[in-house]
């Protein structure tokens, strides 16, 4: 059993080594080769753990071999775009303004369901907003509104901004931990921290969050007795 | 950039610690059928007192590499030729040379697939 147990532990230490290595994004945002990598990383981890008969390395072997094809793979994609299109593909365009290309669509083996499903993840209901709706190469569908149906932004009402860095809330203390970098951010001290924590009755270790942005506008989230 | 490198020393590093490796099997081949060639030979001659000796030398010999090789090697093939090298010094000592040359017989072959089955042929490839 112990075998099994030190197998697991080192397999998975080596999985996460190889996704570090090769940078992946989340899983929905896969390339192909990407997600075939994935795939094929997670079957053959379980079989020197499933087998003891097999040996560690060739577990290991092919994870680490298949890591760095991952690693050149998509080097060569940012290098060569005849490389890109092979490997991943363009992306396509399923909507143009505001007609759907039925064509375009029986290429890609997208029902109405799968587009209407796509349409409603991006928060439309009716496929008459769509300017343009273009498929991925992940396979995620983008969504281009017509303006009557957009959002209304702060540039159509002619507001002002009162600068976005400005109003960024990041975590100044974390689970009792003070993040110097936020207070850096912030363009606060260390002294404003803790006069800001006494005047509420606090010690930093009390804090489970502190949010604050640069312009000292903070909310204080005490850690449940 | 980083990451390109990395993966260019790993990959390096794979590539020469197999060449590694299998020239390791190559030599423990190699003096493996030396070894039981030279047994055989005693065993035919009925020189069984020297090839009791040399069975058993062989057998420790064997559990040596046995630990080296049980780190890339599937078990089950490893074991399998450990349990017939066990029984050589026994068929020697109680002089039963049939018994003897087939189990030796039946060891090379499986020492001899082991190193195949490592090489980097098509036919293992595929």
């Amino acid at each position: 059993m112990y075998v099994v147990l030190f197998r697991t532990i080192l397999l998975y230490i080596l999985i996460i080594f190889s996704l570090r290595v090769m940078g992946k994004r989340q899983l929905g945002e896969l390339q192909p080769s990407e997600f075939v990598i994935t795939i094929l990383i997670s079957n053959i981890a379980t079989l020197p753990i499933e087998d003891t008969n097999v040996p560690l390395l060739c577990g290991a072997i092919p994870i680490l071999t298949l890591m760095c094809f991952e690693v050149f793979i998509s080097t060569l994609i940012l290098k060569s775009k005849t490389a890109r299109k092979v490997i991943s593909g363009n992306p396509r365009v399923l909507i143009r303004d505001g007609k759907v290309d039925q064509q375009e669509m029986q290429n890609l083996r997208f029902s109405v369901d799968d587009l209407l499903e796509q349409l409603r993840t991006n928060n439309v209901f009716d496929i008459q907003d769509v300017a343009f709706a273009i498929v991925e190469t992940t396979g995620k569908l983008s969504v281009y509104q017509r303006f009557e149906a957009r959002n209304v932004t702060p540039q159509m009402l002619n507001l002002q901004s009162p600068g976005e860095d400005a109003l960024l809330p990041v975590a100044v203390i974390s689970d009792g931990e003070v993040v110097e970098d936020s207070l850096r951010f912030c363009n606060l001290k260390p002294e404003w921290l803790h006069k800001v924590l006494s005047e509420n009755g606090y010690q930093p270790q009390d804090i489970f969050l502190m949010t604050c942005n640069r312009k000292a506008q903070y909310h204080i989230i005490p850690k449940e007795k | 950039m980083k990451r390109f490198v990395i993966a260019v020393v790993i990959m390096a590093a794979m590539l020469g610690s197999s060449g590694v490796v299998l020239y390791g099997l190559t030599q423990v081949k190699d003096e493996m059928i030396a070894s039981l060639d030279e047994l055989t030979q005693m065993v035919e001659d009925k020189e069984y007192d020297r090839a009791h000796e040399l069975s058993e030398q062989l057998f420790h010999r064997w559990d040596e590499e046995e630990n080296r090789l049980i780190r890339y090697v599937r078990h089950t093939d490893l074991d399998s030729i450990s349990s017939r090298m066990a029984r050589l010094p026994y068929l020697v000592k109680y002089k039963d040379p049939a018994e003897f040359l087939s189990e030796v017989s039946q060891i090379r072959y499986l020492i001899l697939h082991l190193w195949e089955s490592e090489l980097p042929l098509m036919r293992n490839i595929l």
